[in-house]
């Protein structure tokens, strides 16, 4: 991965090959970034609208790119805030935070596979219960497994406050699991 | 499920997804980078045309103002002509079978030998001294040449009569910048 990263900024950096840069990106990013961005928004057609701005913005932007952090973060953090505006949009549409939620957790029951585990599904839905800081740490740590120094970098959090964020959420979610859970 | 401990669950990804979406999504990044870039150009069109338009503006407003200098030195010509027909002794009838550039050029120097002169009869003494100081030739040819010029003038005003005079008042335009040095 990081010899792919090193590559990608490199053919990014010239004018020539920065479309190049771009394809690479995408192919390099695209599925990791995606899967982030739809348990967020949960929307397939919203989830790739994002994704798909969250490469144009990287492609725009990148003179901003600071190197002496990773691409991958660099890039999680540009989908997670188009993610996120998604998400205040939603709920202006639903005018509470409770009326997101539920919309959401009904998204969730309609937009999983047949052959879903009942736990798989109650664990997408626990995810929407969670206040928004829990819910992209949750996410970040559980399923992409990133370092908190990372995610740090992704959220403006402090390491610390990340570990707390964590522990809560986890909990949160096995609770709701076993109080949802019908088998 | 009182032992429920999620990290022990399989992470995975529980959402229907659509075949080949991500193709479809490499081409939307390409069709809205691409079009970027030919908004660049046409950016840079808009900055040559302006820069072109602006080039153009002073290029008309310089050949206007050029036509109109080429009028007023063939104005002053003409009465200059007039005037070297009638005396003898002027620099300007020796300048008549020159060029026309030349002989407006001499014309001018004359208005503004003319516009010179007339500061020096009003410091008259600051001239003298300068004069005498610095020993330039040129300056006192221009003071002891004045009065002679000035006297052809009144002579060759006094051979009009009062209605060629009229006659010659009415075809001269009057004119701001030429006012100055009389």
């Amino acid at each position: 991965m990081k010899i792919n990263e090193a590559e990608i900024i490199e053919l990014m950096s010239s004018e020539k090959s920065r479309d190049r840069g771009v394809r690479l990106m995408m192919d390099a990013y695209q599925s990791r970034l995606y899967w982030h961005i739809r348990r967020i928004i949960v929307d397939h057609d919203l989830a790739q609208d994002v994704l798909q701005d969250t490469f144009i913005k990287a492609y725009q932007n990148f003179y901003q790119f600071k190197q002496d952090s990773q691409l991958y973060t660099w890039l999680y953090r540009i989908s997670t805030n188009e993610a996120l505006q998604q998400l205040n949009k939603l709920k202006r549409m639903q005018k509470s935070d409770e009326g997101s939620e539920y919309h959401l957790q009904n998204l969730v029951a309609e937009n999983v596979s047949p052959d879903a585990d009942e736990i798989q599904i109650l664990l997408q839905k626990a995810i929407h219960a969670l206040p928004e800081k829990q819910k992209l740490v949750f996410t970040l740590r559980y399923y992409e497994d990133l370092p908190y120094e990372e995610i740090s970098k992704i959220v403006d959090m402090s390491v610390g406050t990340l570990k707390t964020n964590y522990h809560y959420a986890k909990q949160k979610v096995e609770e709701f699991i076993k109080s949802n859970y019908t088998e | 499920m009182k032992d429920l401990d999620i990290e022990k669950l399989e992470r995975q990804n529980i959402y229907k997804v659509p075949e080949g979406f991500f193709d479809e999504m490499q081409q939307n990044v390409f069709q809205k980078i691409t079009p970027q870039k030919n908004g660049k150009i046409i950016k840079l069109n808009w900055a040559y045309s302006a820069a072109a338009a602006i080039a153009l503006l002073f290029g008309i407003t310089f050949f206007i103002n050029q036509n109109n200098k080429d009028a007023q030195t063939e104005n002053q010509k003409i009465t200059s002509v007039e005037i070297a027909s009638k005396s003898t002794n002027t620099n300007v009838q020796s300048a008549q079978p020159k060029k026309e550039a030349v002989v407006a050029y001499q014309t001018l120097e004359k208005d503004l030998t003319n516009a010179v002169a007339t500061n020096q009869k009003e410091n008259t003494d600051l001239n003298t001294v300068n004069v005498s100081n610095k020993g330039i030739n040129e300056k006192q040819d221009i003071v002891s040449a004045n009065p002679n010029t000035e006297k052809q003038v009144d002579q060759i005003l006094a051979n009009f009569s009062s209605a060629e005079l009229a006659d010659l008042g009415k075809n001269t335009e009057q004119d701001v910048y030429l006012d100055l040095y009389n």
